[in-house]
């Protein structure tokens, strides 16, 4: 079959792979019929990911028919349309049966490499190196797909792929991001980052009861999107102080909440974010956390800081005092995609939103390693790419 | 210069962190053996979990290193282990304790190529969280040379095999498998 490798830094190919066969009696497999390119791919695209082998078949946002199930696999029949969840999950841990899947216990073959740097490991990620399992990747014509009697959603519907495929990742992700803000009536949330994942948070935000959003992104058409798709307040954080322009928009309170969909690769142009380069490209400092250190200025006094932007590894100068005076509090992870398949694709048929409006570009998966390019340089556009075999 | 700076810091954290390792390591070399432990929660019952564990036939498919399980007599076991591609190791175990729901324990026969031993205990954890269960392995020897001997016959120490077959053994009770990035 065919299948979009890691190559190296910048370099991703269209390989020709052994199809995916059925190992443990709780797979799957699942013919691909749209998968997408996301923001974190752009971590390991960029070299910053650690864990990745030449050769990796990635890609996490996928959909497909069910062609063959393992045998405890009761719920699936060949023929059926699935969204399957990014993160892996067994379904029968601790973690999971809170709803916690992204924390699962029991996915993750290489749970040892994590635990030297995390102490304990989340769940195993599609896709997503090798210190999140070494599974591959759904950027591709087939994928195994483990666990498949518990997390795969089936989509009985009859909706257009392109309406129900972000149930795999990004909408969750910007869901949990504002869900995580407990919002109450008036609340105003602000967004540092208007991607995909900014863009269904805005939206998320609104749907749960915020008053007003308020997003910041540098690109036009990011923020362009924002405002039509999110109807938020959509500033180029280039052109105000943000924190005081924060300040003066909420009556001088400060936001609610703060949501961060930007990560570990923020740029700005202050010296400590210059400083911050410096030492992830000396691999001093993994992450460059400028956004968080501007939402702790930003919040308000009791605010919430929700984190869905990726983090790795260690961040500097987080100024912990304002955080601890101010009493705020911290909310992050990855997402817990399999509570939310359901809710969520409830509203999509609902009509509460519909999340292919953020698609701007469709191509081929032997299109990938230009697509990659193209997302990776925010050329022409690009806010995000499905692809399809 | 500033880059060369840099890059001892670099070393240094990371001979920091190296040390902290080996440090933590080191806790599980006593002066008399190689010994070490380590605890996982399953949610499965305390007494389902150590049938489970104590069925020669299911042991091999979690215990690493360990390819099978025959039974002797009523208190003797002979374990197979995996030594390297292709050989392998026969050691005759004593079951030395067998409460129900509570723990088992097991040490090497008198003329087996080693002396050691393991046990596995199960108690309950709090709040209906499942069972904790802590499996103990031990090489009796000198300290460090035990320790090295052990690595050289079994590929890991006592502490990567005990929680990689906990591990294990925690995915194919709770999950029904044990995770793989296989494609095939």
């Amino acid at each position: 079959m065919k299948a979009v490798t890691w190559q190296g830094t910048h370099k991703m190919s269209v390989s020709t792979v052994p199809d995916p066969q059925i190992v443990n009696p709780r797979d799957a497999i699942v013919k691909i019929t749209s998968t997408a390119i996301c923001g974190s791919d752009l971590h390991f695209y960029d070299g910053r990911m650690p864990g990745f082998e030449k050769g990796d078949i990635v890609g996490h946002e996928f959909m497909g028919e069910i062609v063959e199930v393992g045998p405890s696999v009761k719920n699936l029949t060949p023929g059926d349309r699935v969204v399957v969840p990014f993160p892996i999950a067994c379904g029968a841990c601790e973690p999971c049966l809170r709803g916690e899947t992204a924390a699962c216990d029991n996915s993750n073959p290489n749970a040892y490499m994590v635990e030297a740097a995390y102490g304990y490991s989340p769940a195993a990620l599609y896709g997503y190196s090798h210190l999140f399992g070494g599974y591959s990747g759904g950027q591709a014509e087939y994928a195994r797909v483990p666990f498949a009697d518990f997390g795969p959603l089936k989509i009985e519907s009859g909706l257009d792929d392109e309406k129900v495929l972000f149930l795999s990742d990004i909408l969750p992700t910007g869901y949990q991001a504002a869900e995580n803000c407990g919002i109450e009536p008036g609340d105003v949330v602000a967004v540092w980052g208007c991607g995909p994942v900014g863009q269904f948070a805005i939206k998320s935000a609104y749907l749960l009861g915020a008053s007003q959003v308020i997003a910041f992104d540098d690109f036009d058409y990011r923020r362009e999107l924002a405002r039509t798709f999110g109807g938020a307040l959509a500033v180029d954080p280039r052109e105000v102080d943000v924190v005081q322009f924060l300040r003066e928009q909420t009556g001088g309170r400060g936001p609610d909440a703060c949501i961060d969909a930007v990560g570990m690769e923020a740029h700005a142009m202050s010296a400590m974010s210059m400083l911050d380069e410096v030492k992830q490209a000396a691999k001093v400092e993994q992450d460059r956390p400028h956004v968080l250190r501007e939402m702790i200025q930003a919040a308000g006094k009791g605010a919430t800081i929700s984190l869905a932007g990726v983090y790795t590894g260690f961040v500097d100068a987080i100024p912990f005092g304002a955080a601890f005076g101010k009493g705020l509090t911290f909310k992050m992870g990855q997402t817990h995609v399999h509570r939310y398949l359901r809710p969520l694709l409830e509203r999509i048929e609902r009509g509460d939103l519909d999340p292919s409006a953020i698609i701007t570009h469709r191509c081929k998966l032997d299109d990938a390693p230009q697509a990659y390019a193209t997302f990776q340089k925010h050329a022409d556009g690009c806010e995000k790419v499905v692809m399809t075999p | 210069m500033t880059v060369s700076k840099r890059a001892v810091a670099a070393g240094a954290g990371a001979v920091g962190v190296a040390l902290l390792l080996a440090r933590r390591g080191a806790r599980d070399v006593t002066s008399d053996r190689a010994r070490t432990s380590r605890t996982v929660t399953i949610r499965r019952d305390a007494a389902e979990l150590q049938r489970t564990f104590t069925d020669p036939a299911r042991l091999p498919e979690f215990f690493r290193g360990v390819t099978s399980v025959e039974p002797i007599d009523a208190t003797h076991q002979r374990w197979t282990f995996a030594t390297g591609k292709n050989k392998r190791m026969p050691v005759d175990m004593e079951i030395v304790d067998d409460t129900p729901g509570k723990r088992f324990a097991w040490r090497t026969a008198k003329h087996a190529p080693f002396a050691g031993g393991g046990s596995l205990t199960v108690t309950a954890a709090p709040g209906d969280r499942g069972t904790q269960v802590r499996l103990a392995l031990h090489v009796d020897g000198t300290g460090a040379k035990a320790a090295a001997a052990f690595h050289r016959l079994f590929g890991a120490s006592p502490a990567q095999i005990s929680m990689e077959s906990l591990r294990s053994f925690k995915a194919l009770t709770e999950a029904g498998e044990i995770p793989t990035a296989a494609r095939s």
